[in-house]
């Protein structure tokens, strides 16, 4: 596969970033959302609405799945521009419009590109409703009644076999996870304090060897992300820009039933069939090339965690630990508030929850945070100057990686 | 029949699978407690789900029909004790799975047997047990 040009790494940066949150008491739907976080954007870069070139989203949100949404986003800001589009690239999408917009820099097409994505899952719609329906194969899948994590604890099962790993060790992943999620206002899990592998073990199965806190829930109520990306040249007279210094992203299939059956790849996947092994390593490495940088030069990551077991997978597939041993890491505390290498720290996808396709947005938010030194909740210790921000979508389908850096390379 | 990205009211009634032309072979047979799987004539890999050209090899060739024997192992499980909606709870616990068949393909399937005597690499076999909705499922040998 062709490489992509290194020089990618040096052409554009974050200048303008933009949050939003709701929740039952204070009800936003993501149109509103995302204008919310646009104009946070916008002013924080500095710029006026119609310097934007182009309107960049992942795919609809849950809770307005009209097609066409990022150009009636647009047309709601009343923001005539060169292109808008979605990267239905399941949640690797939000991340990889930040890659596709640089890739727009570099081409000379746009001088500023708007990157945004909302949802409002628990506002709007019936939570319960979602997923499976969508995500598991409509004829060989969801006829015996699946559900998301019971997809996803096929790669559950396979890792405990084939690692042996344990229940107690995913327990452990979450009770990490909820460390951070307990300091973050908005983390949907805040509210139950701080866990132990007891509690972990105590909580109900979802879906075996898932139980209920090695699970991401949904919420908080809606969240939206925007980020303005325009070139190095334009960001050096920006206030806190953050410098994209790498991307990648591969799809390796739709449904499980089609990735199980999988015999042969041009993406590494390890010797197959197998589904331990997934397109986040191809991704990353991607971004790591791009960036003349290796796994352990990032400071900080923020991952795509749903359930216990995709964040070990993850931190294995990002260069992070060798396949099989991320409970190493795990273990060594270096993740954890006050460790050196912090990861997911506004709780992960687990604890601070999935608002919906936005939970994508969510991590590139927090990534900005930490780097510009502002979260919203605890600070990482170790003043952070390089991030790993990757997302996933699908059933293990979609992989999209992101170096940040606060430095020009 | 769901269309794709709809969420229809699956409260109701037992989901149908969203039959693809590829695929009717395989549901007719399944009406007939038979189940199918198809293979490259070219190079002779067994690929599932159907389709109308081998995609596991370069030549391009229109796959042929064969009967699987129904026998396999278990690839990976799990017990499914939240159901995604209100019929299925009378029916849970129940076991869903990737079984690889022993002519090596793989099927996503509910496995029948008690929870505890789940585990990788048992021996199963396919059923086709009466249900409004006709599936093959797979149970402890």
């Amino acid at each position: 596969m062709k490489k992509p040009d290194r020089s990618l790494g040096r052409v554009a940066a974050i200048v303008g970033m933009g949050d939003a949150y709701a929740d039952h008491e204070n009800v936003k739907d993501p149109l509103q959302l995302a204008t919310e976080a646009t104009w946070g954007a916008i002013r924080d870069a500095g710029i006026k609405k119609d310097d934007i070139d182009i309107l960049l989203t992942g795919r609809a949100p849950w809770a307005d799945r009209r097609p066409q949404w990022s150009n009636i986003f647009a047309s709601h800001l009343q923001l005539p521009v060169r292109m808008t589009t979605e990267l239905t690239f399941h949640g690797a999408g939000v991340n990889a419009i930040i890659g596709q917009a640089a890739l727009a820099i570099a081409a000379g097409v746009a001088d500023y590109v708007l990157c945004v994505q909302a949802d409002a899952v628990q506002l709007f719609i019936d939570a319960t409703a979602v997923g499976a329906a969508t995500d598991a194969c409509p004829q060989f899948e969801f006829p015996y009644g699946p559900t998301i994590p019971t997809i996803y604890a096929q790669l559950a099962c396979r890792y405990m076999h084939e690692f042996g790993v344990t229940e107690e060790d995913f327990a452990e992943v979450a009770v990490q996870r909820q460390e951070w999620a307990v300091h973050h206002p908005k983390a949907a899990k805040r509210k139950h304090g701080l866990i132990t592998v007891e509690d972990v073990m105590k909580s109900p199965y979802i879906s075996s060897p898932l139980r209920r806190w090695m699970c991401a829930t949904w919420g908080p109520g809606g969240t939206a992300g925007a980020f303005i990306v325009t070139s190095v040249e334009r960001a050096a007279k920006a206030k806190n820009p953050i410098y994209i210094r790498g991307f990648g992203t591969c799809t390796t299939h739709e449904y499980l039933c089609e990735r199980i059956n999988l015999r042969k790849s041009r993406i590494p996947l390890g010797p197959l069939p197998a589904i331990t092994t997934t397109g986040a390593a191809y991704a990353a490495k991607e971004a790591y090339e791009m960036a003349d940088l290796q796994p352990q030069d990032m400071q900080i990551a923020a991952l795509a965690g749903n359930f216990s077991h995709t964040v070990l997978v993850q931190l294995e597939d990002l260069g992070f630990a060798p396949k099989g041993k991320a409970m190493d890491l795990v273990r060594s505390g270096r993740m954890r508030p006050g460790g050196d290498f912090p990861v997911d720290t506004n709780g992960g996808w687990m604890g601070f929850g999935q608002p919906g396709i936005s939970v994508a947005a969510d991590s590139l938010v927090e990534t900005v945070r930490q780097l510009r030194g502002n979260p919203l909740g605890l600070k990482a210790g170790n003043n952070p100057k390089l991030a790993m921000a990757y997302s996933a979508g699908g059933m293990l389908a979609c992989h999209s990686a992101v170096i940040l850096g606060t430095e020009k390379s | 029949m769901l269309e794709q990205g709809e969420f229809a009211d699956f409260k109701e009634s037992y989901p149908q699978p969203r039959v693809t032309q590829d695929a009717l072979p395989y549901w007719e047979a399944v009406r007939n407690k038979k189940l199918l799987f198809q293979r490259c004539p070219a190079c002779s890999g067994a690929i599932f789900p159907p389709r109308s050209v081998c995609p596991m090899c370069d030549a391009g060739a229109k796959p042929g029909w064969e009967e699987s024997k129904g026998a396999g192992s278990i690839y990976s499980f799990s017990v499914v004790h939240r159901p995604p909606s209100a019929i299925w709870k009378s029916h849970a616990p129940y076991t869903i799975g990737l079984v690889r068949l022993d002519e090596d393909y793989f099927l996503f399937a509910e496995i029948e047997g008690k929870p505890e005597d789940m585990a990788v690499g048992k021996r199963v076999e396919v059923n086709f047990p009466d249900r409004e909705v006709p599936l093959p499922t797979f149970r402890l040998v």
